[in-house]
């Protein structure tokens, strides 16, 4: 077999800390490469740089035998790279056949060939077992499956040597994963090549003919697929050896039990309905919700926060049953939400950090609606201090703010408002080792002031560390509570994926 | 290597002209079809607005006033035409009335300078077409808002409109130039426009492309569409269409006004296309749409002016009917504008 | 901004960046011009300068959110003409000649209501909800007047906004009453602290609790009463209510607040900014009416000013992120 791509020692460097670790990594002509890791392992870089949309720090990337630089996106495309975004990126306003032939339409003399696109297009969806979807249906009015089953209609009409597809089986159905499978089969059959990047376990089994392990930006595992190859094997190479359980904290006196969920259903942004989740905080407690992307977690937070209503089951606060229409009722009820995506939720980038952190408490801090500074500066002051943030720093606008201290300041903004159950939803994605450290500390904090504090995340290290109980979201079931030290990190990942069946001991952490 | 298709490539149909025609024909009578799908609802508020005006006035139903209709949604047409391109790309322009009244006005003058009527009136299409890739380019290279760049213009505009003219019309114009415009001419440019921009939205790539940047531009770029190009090209369109419209209008009154285009004609270019059921977040170009909403405004106009409603009574429904209209696009969709 | 406490920390520097041209423009007309630096044109230069500033200041805080308002002008119309018909009908013998400001602004304040209903609570889009009211209440402008200027107002109305006080005008007096009121909330309060999250990111104050309509929906009917104070002080210092009263005033408004240096993609204002920019905009109107040059320059000087000012507060050439 000859290889079609060949990759070798490619590092990269982040401020501060390295993504990638001098990886290798090769596709053959007619391969498909299955490509798994724990969040933070580097799958996402690696991918990013195949496709051009990153540069590696150092490396070496050779195609078809000859050395290529993938400057930009379209650079690797030139060189027949075809990648498949995890976010479908679709226009919804128009029809499915336009969307596939969206800047490669193909005009004949008189105009658009629009019966050419259709036959092609409908030879392409049938190639997908879609011949369900209507080409000249709107595409934004298609469930999430179909959407993405056009997405890769459309990269696969467009062509290419290699095909990158990032989580792409996330929104579909079985059967529209089996489908797919039958694609990159027949992309095999070609000569083509594909990586595919799933948290699914077993469909990895079921399609790919090689699977590279990547760990904290280092090839760990590199499984051909026969039959002596198991979900157990992988899993075992994803997590390693022991893990140090480096963010251990004290755990405070657990008091009155503040809000709880009995039996709530969700829907999902992909428009599924999760299992009923039932769930319990109390004061002076971390609780843990985790679980693989798209299985619900930041919908959780939303519901929890008036963003998102319930489908079924009760809300209650400190045994009340409470509706939460909208995040108003959730600061009366103090209730407060720490946004996933803080630039484009979390803060106001042209106000100051300090104006940030009274946003929601400037009634306590105005007398006849004027704002008194000097106490304003005084509770920033006071708040600094706890954070290990500069004081020159409060006045400084939020767009000029790290990322750690630009999420510091989102949390004060709960302290400041005295929120009594806090929910944070993935609050240490994207900053740095030592502001993590510093957000571990205040959560910590917060509930030895009796606060109750939910953390939404999808590191397994963070929840296990941090966590007095977890509860584990996962397709087949709403698992959970574990208290602390009832799972391990390899326990947890078998839930995760599957590997094991709720057998672990469910003990309430009462 | 990029380019290795792999589905569709045997079988290809021949492009003569005997096997296109009955595509051709066929694919007309699918957009009519869903052209009336789409539109049903605004054929029964035209027929509901005409049945209502013929009741109140026995004077309504006559040739004369339904020729005068036509016209005046024609007149709307040339701009709401344009301006339909304009929504389907997420933006809008406001300054089209005072690029009307310049565009006019330049060419009026140079008449009157004594330059020949064919080149005086290509460099007034040449200034609507300069003025719109300008607004374009603004918008596109300089990230500004569609409104605010193109208010900036309708000031410019009107302002340079003012000086040229210095404040009074420019009358005694040439017949060659007048016939051309006037009358059922009017109807001839609405029409001929509205079916030459039908074709290429719905037979070029073009189309596709321009509801798509309305749609998700961001796809679009990463698609290879060459978004900021094809946005100029839209908004120069558009002030060709607004010079089009100014023209017909200098023809009618036999005189380029320096104050044409500045009352609610633009308004209405704008408020047609939404009520067509465009929508102003972008990635639609109903067309057919369009040309009812411009019949339901020229009707309801007339149609108010024979039952006695008073012209400022008028004004404040053709405001009302702006807003609702948006509001009914709002309402309707939501999930695009949150 | 700066947090800094300072005692005039809502004046700030930054911001004065127009006072070097307003200088060389005075400084240029006192030497072009004898008829400049009179005390009429004085007068007659504070007087316009006003009746734009107050409804300036009220479209910097909507700006600041990312509101926009055209139907001022409009209202400035009907306001005016409201407060003639209250002496028309005799109203002021049963409410007083002071009865009239109450009605002026509680005219503007319907139309701010109007306005904040169909943006705020419906949702549109501000420009295009407020262009149909421009329309809507200017066709109410000549209804309501019959489409004649009306004259005929109480002597004591007229001196409220335009007799003089320590031989200030009057209008000077109320206009910068407004941009203090307008600066104060802007800078040192809880509402103008708001108004400036939720034109930096209505998305954030909505996830945190706070009640976003209300806001936006306070701020169109403040622009709206703003609207109509700056109609009553039109047509005191005419004497008459005009059915075309405050046309294209929404368009001075803007471009003195966008030539201040507020954002157009809201976040960022200053009042100190828009009160320079009128103070310019009033100067450059002057200058072209004394130099003798056509007043019909005067459109075209604005559209300049608005575009110069437009591209260069355009994000791609600040480095701000788009909205």
């Amino acid at each position: 077999m000859k290889n079609i791509l060949t990759a070798s020692k490619i590092c990269k460097q982040y401020a501060g800390t390295r993504a990638l670790k001098e990886v290798d990594f090769e596709i053959g002509e007619g391969e498909i490469l299955g490509l798994i890791g724990e969040n933070g392992a580097g799958k996402s870089t690696l991918m990013r740089i195949l496709c051009g949309i990153e540069q590696p720090t150092s490396g070496d990337i050779v195609m078809h035998g000859k050395p290529v630089e993938f400057s930009g996106p379209q650079a690797a495309q030139a060189e027949g790279i075809a990648m498949i975004p995890q976010e479908v990126l679709l226009v919804d306003e128009l029809t499915v056949v336009e969307n596939i032939f969206l800047g490669h339409e193909e005009s004949g003399a008189f105009g658009l060939s629009k019966r050419q696109m259709l036959a092609d297009t409908r030879a392409i969806l049938a190639e997908l077992d879609s011949q369900q979807v209507d080409p000249e249906h709107l595409t934004g009015n298609l469930p999430k499956g179909s959407q993405q089953m056009v997405a890769i209609a459309r990269r696969v009409m467009q062509g290419g040597d290699v095909f990158v597809m990032d989580e792409p089986t996330a929104s579909l159905t079985g059967e529209e994963t089996q489908s797919l499978f039958k694609l990159l089969k027949k992309l095999k059959g070609e000569g083509k090549a594909s990586v595919f990047i799933s948290h699914r376990l077993e469909e990895m089994l079921e399609i790919c003919d090689r699977i590279v392990v990547l760990r904290d930006g280092e090839h760990v595992g590199n499984f051909i697929n026969d039959d002596t190859l198991t979900k157990d094997k992988l899993v075992a190479a994803m997590v390693g050896s022991a893990v140090a359980n480096e963010f251990a904290r004290t755990v405070s006196h657990v008091g009155e039990l503040m809000l709880e969920t009995d039996k709530v259903v969700i829907s999902t942004f992909q428009g599924r309905k999760t299992h009923p989740i039932s769930i319990q905080a109390h004061a002076g407690e971390v609780v843990g919700i985790t679980g693989l992307a798209g299985v619900g977690k930041t919908e959780l937070a939303h519901v929890l926060s008036g963003l998102r209503p319930v489908v079924e089951g009760e809300l209650r606060l400190r045994g009340r049953s409470i509706t939460l229409r909208s995040p108003v009722d959730a600061l009366k009820n103090k209730i407060g939400l720490v946004s996933e995506d803080r630039r484009a939720e979390g803060l106001v980038l042209e106000l100051t950090a300090l104006a940030n952190m009274t946003l929601t408490s400037l009634k306590k801090l105005s007398r006849l609606g004027r704002i008194e500074k000097d106490r304003e500066r005084q509770l920033g002051l006071d708040m600094k201090d706890k954070l290990n943030m500069r004081t020159e720093y409060l006045g400084r606008d939020a767009n000029h703010l790290s990322g750690g201290n630009q999420q510091k300041v989102v949390i004060i903004r709960q302290l400041c408002s005295e929120a009594e159950v806090l929910l944070l939803d993935e609050p240490t994605k994207g900053i740095d080792i030592g502001a993590k450290a510093e957000v571990y500390r205040l959560i910590g904090d917060l509930v030895a002031e009796q606060k109750a504090a939910i953390l939404f995340s999808s590191e397994p290290q963070e929840v296990l560390g941090v966590c007095d109980k977890l509860y584990v979201l996962t397709s087949y079931g709403f698992l959970g509570p574990y208290a602390k030290g009832a799972l391990d990190y390899a326990g947890l990942m078998a839930l995760e994926f599957g590997t094991a069946t709720s057998d672990t001991p469910m003990e309430a952490a009462e | 290597m990029t380019d290795a298709r792999i589905i569709g490539g045997a079988g290809r149909e021949s492009s003569g002209l005997i096997t296109m025609l009955p595509a051709a024909i066929e694919s007309m009578f699918r957009l009519s079809w869903r052209a009336l799908r789409e539109s049903w609802g605004l054929i029964l508020a035209l027929a509901i607005l005409v049945l209502i005006f013929s009741q109140a006035s026995p004077y309504f139903l006559n040739t004369l006033v339904l020729e005068r209709i036509l016209t005046n949604a024609s007149f709307t047409l040339i701009m709401a035409t344009g301006m339909t391109l304009v929504i389907a790309t997420g933006g809008i322009d406001v300054s089209i009335g005072a690029t009307l009244a310049l565009s006019s006005m330049v060419a009026a003058t140079l008449m009157n300078l004594g330059t020949p009527v064919l080149p005086a009136a290509m460099a007034g299409l040449l200034l609507g077409a300069g003025i719109g890739a300008f607004n374009g380019s603004i918008i596109s290279y300089l990230k500004l808002q569609p409104f605010i760049a193109t208010l900036a213009m309708l000031s410019l505009a009107r302002g340079m409109t003012l000086i040229i003219s210095g404040g009074s019309p420019a009358f005694d114009l040439p017949e060659a130039f007048t016939s051309a415009f006037k009358d059922e001419m009017v109807m001839v440019i609405g029409l001929g426009g509205l079916l030459l921009t039908m074709l290429v939205m719905h037979r070029t790539r073009l189309g596709i492309q321009i509801r798509g940047i309305g749609g998700n531009e961001n796809t679009c770029y990463i698609c290879g569409v060459r978004v900021n190009a094809l946005r100029i090209g839209v908004y120069a369109f558009q002030g060709i269409m607004a010079v089009l419209a100014g023209y017909t209008l200098t023809a009618s009154f036999d005189a380029a006004e320096p104050t044409a285009g500045l009352s609610t004609e633009w308004l209405e270019a704008m408020a047609a296309p939404i009520i067509g059921g465009n929508t102003m977040a972008g990635g639609r170009a109903r067309l057919f749409g369009t040309l009812m909403g411009c019949l339901i405004l020229a009707t309801m106009r007339s149609g108010l002016n024979i039952s006695g409603v008073p012209t400022a009574w008028q004004q404040v429904a053709i405001g009302g009917i702006i807003v609702g209209a948006v509001t009914l696009d709002v309402l309707t969709n939501r999930k695009k504008v949150s | 901004m700066n947090s800094q406490n300072k005692a005039f920390g809502f004046i700030q520097d930054h911001h004065l960046q127009l006072l070097p041209v307003i200088l060389l423009v005075a400084v240029a007309m006192t030497i072009l011009s004898e008829s400049f630096m009179t005390s009429q044109n004085m007068i007659n230069l504070a007087n316009r300068v006003s009746i734009n500033l107050i409804i300036a200041s009220g479209m910097t805080l909507l700006i600041t959110s990312e509101g926009i308002d055209l139907s001022v002008g409009s209202t400035v119309g009907l306001s005016a003409v409201g407060a003639a018909i209250y002496f028309q009908n005799g109203w002021d013998a049963s409410f007083g000649p002071y009865g009239a400001i109450v009605f002026g602004v509680a005219v503007g304040a319907a139309i701010g209501l109007v306005n904040g209903i169909l943006v705020a609570l419906i949702g549109l889009p501000a420009f295009i909800a407020t262009l149909g009211t421009m329309l809507a209440v200017r066709g109410l402008v000549f209804i309501t007047s019959s489409g004649r200027t009306i004259m005929g107002f109480d002597p004591r109305f007229i001196e409220v906004f335009s007799g003089f006080t320590f031989g200030i005008p009057r209008a000077v007096i109320v206009a910068g009453l407004t941009a203090l009121v307008a600066a104060y909330v802007l800078n040192k309060t809880t509402t103008g602290r708001l108004l400036q999250g939720l034109g930096g990111n209505e998305r954030c104050l909505y996830t945190a609790g706070i009640r976003v309509k209300r806001l936006k929906l306070g701020s169109y009917v403040m622009m709206g009463m703003l609207a109509g104070l700056a109609g009553l002080t039109l047509a005191a210092s005419m004497s008459a209510a005009e059915p075309f009263a405050g046309s294209w005033y929404e368009l001075d408004a803007i471009a003195v607040v966008v030539m201040g240096g507020t954002a157009l993609t809201g976040g960022r204002g200053t009042v100190m900014g828009t009160v320079l920019g009128a103070i310019l905009l009033g100067l450059v109107a002057n200058s072209i009416i004394l130099l003798g040059i056509s007043a019909y320059y005067q459109t075209f000087v604005v559209g300049l000013m608005i575009l110069a000012a437009i591209v260069m507060g355009s994000p791609v050439l600040t480095g701000a992120r788009a909205n």
